[in-house]
């Protein structure tokens, strides 16, 4: 009998690719997350050049599959959201890109 | 099989995995720091202070308290600069560890080349340094030798350790000041030799500085609505 692996395609595996990350939005979030320790909201919108509200449903979804933690604290008397990546966010990203990586370069004929 | 074929080259397209560059993210993130124009201020007010700092030793105002009391204002830019203009339009951000690697060598180069220079300070105010060396006011190329080793090479470490490219250039202007003083001082003499050579190699970084504040302020101006945004997210 096969393994699991022995059974995969390179288009099986483009099927089942983390379609958490790879929603572009949420791509581009975790990259930036990816190579910090940890960001603020107004810095992601800053950089990722999203509205409040569609970054906020991005990060709700990241944080909802344990790909980020949000922390909520007060500076003075306003609120501040600080935004890390978990380690389990940090595999998923690094598996994501492998696998994109060798689909776009061993592409199937 | 032809709606997965067709899925995967849509998947290919849209993603451009290739075009994603992780380093150039993060860097892009680091230097976005760097364009609110306040470390070139900095470096500005400071080499300028240098130059007007003689002028309250004629009121009574000697060192070192003079050049403390002309420092004061480079010094406060800089520390509520980045709290106030800054980081309330840019936000917070903690880079991650080749970033903190790199401070951590810039604290120990830097703290090196204090020591060593106040050394070299101390040998030179008991006058015990070795025959041959000979630090006099005048002597042109000692006192280049002396700008190199004492302000060029440290301001250059601290330039690559920090990534500021900038700061190579406002390097080499404070570097080549002394020397600078040196030759204007036979034509203009003390304390306006200082005056004309730091005006231009504080004001360049100064005007440099101002140009990046002003954009960066247009850039990122503070709205009611992002003073507030968090409280809604």
């Amino acid at each position: 009998m096969k393994s699991r692996h022995e059974n995969e395609t390179p288009q099986s595996t483009i099927i089942n690719i983390d379609k958490i990350i790879h929603e572009p939005a949420r791509f581009l979030i975790l990259a930036h997350l990816f190579v910090l320790e940890s960001a603020d909201f107004l810095f992601l919108i800053n950089q990722t050049g999203m509205t409040q509200g569609n970054l906020s449903s991005h990060l709700s979804k990241l944080e909802k599959a344990g790909y980020i933690e949000i922390t909520k604290e007060f500076v003075g008397k306003r609120p501040h959201t600080i935004l890390k990546i978990t380690p389990e966010g940090r595999k998923s990203f690094q598996d994501y890109k492998s696998t994109m990586k060798n689909a776009l370069d061993n592409p199937p004929e | 099989m032809l709606q997965t074929k067709h899925y995967y080259k849509y998947i290919c397209k849209e993603t451009k995995m290739k075009d994603i560059d992780l380093k150039q993210i993060e860097q892009k993130a680091y230097k976005m720091f760097f364009k609110d124009g306040i470390w070139d201020i900095t470096m500005g007010l400071l080499v300028l202070s240098l130059g007007f700092a003689p002028l309250l030793d004629e009121v009574g105002i000697g060192r070192p308290f003079n050049i403390m009391l002309v420092f004061l204002p480079a010094i406060f830019f800089t520390l509520f600069g980045k709290k106030i203009i800054t980081i309330p339009r840019l936000g917070l951000v903690k880079f991650g560890e080749e970033r903190k690697s790199d401070r951590r060598k810039l604290i120990i180069i830097s703290s090196a080349f204090i020591l060593v220079t106040v050394f070299i300070l101390i040998l030179l105010k008991a006058e015990m340094l070795p025959d041959g060396i000979n630090i006099v006011k005048g002597e042109l190329t000692n006192t280049l030798i002396i700008s190199v080793l004492l302000l060029g090479l440290p301001l250059c470490f601290v330039a690559f350790y920090v990534d500021f490219v900038r700061l190579y250039l406002y390097t080499a202007l404070i570097t080549l000041s002394w020397p600078a003083a040196e030759i204007m001082n036979s034509y203009v003499g003390s304390p306006r030799d200082g005056m004309i050579v730091f005006s231009i190699s504080g004001g360049i970084p100064l005007l440099i500085g101002l140009y990046f504040l002003i954009t960066f302020l247009r850039k990122y101006p503070i709205s009611a609505e992002t003073q507030h945004f968090e409280e809604k997210a």
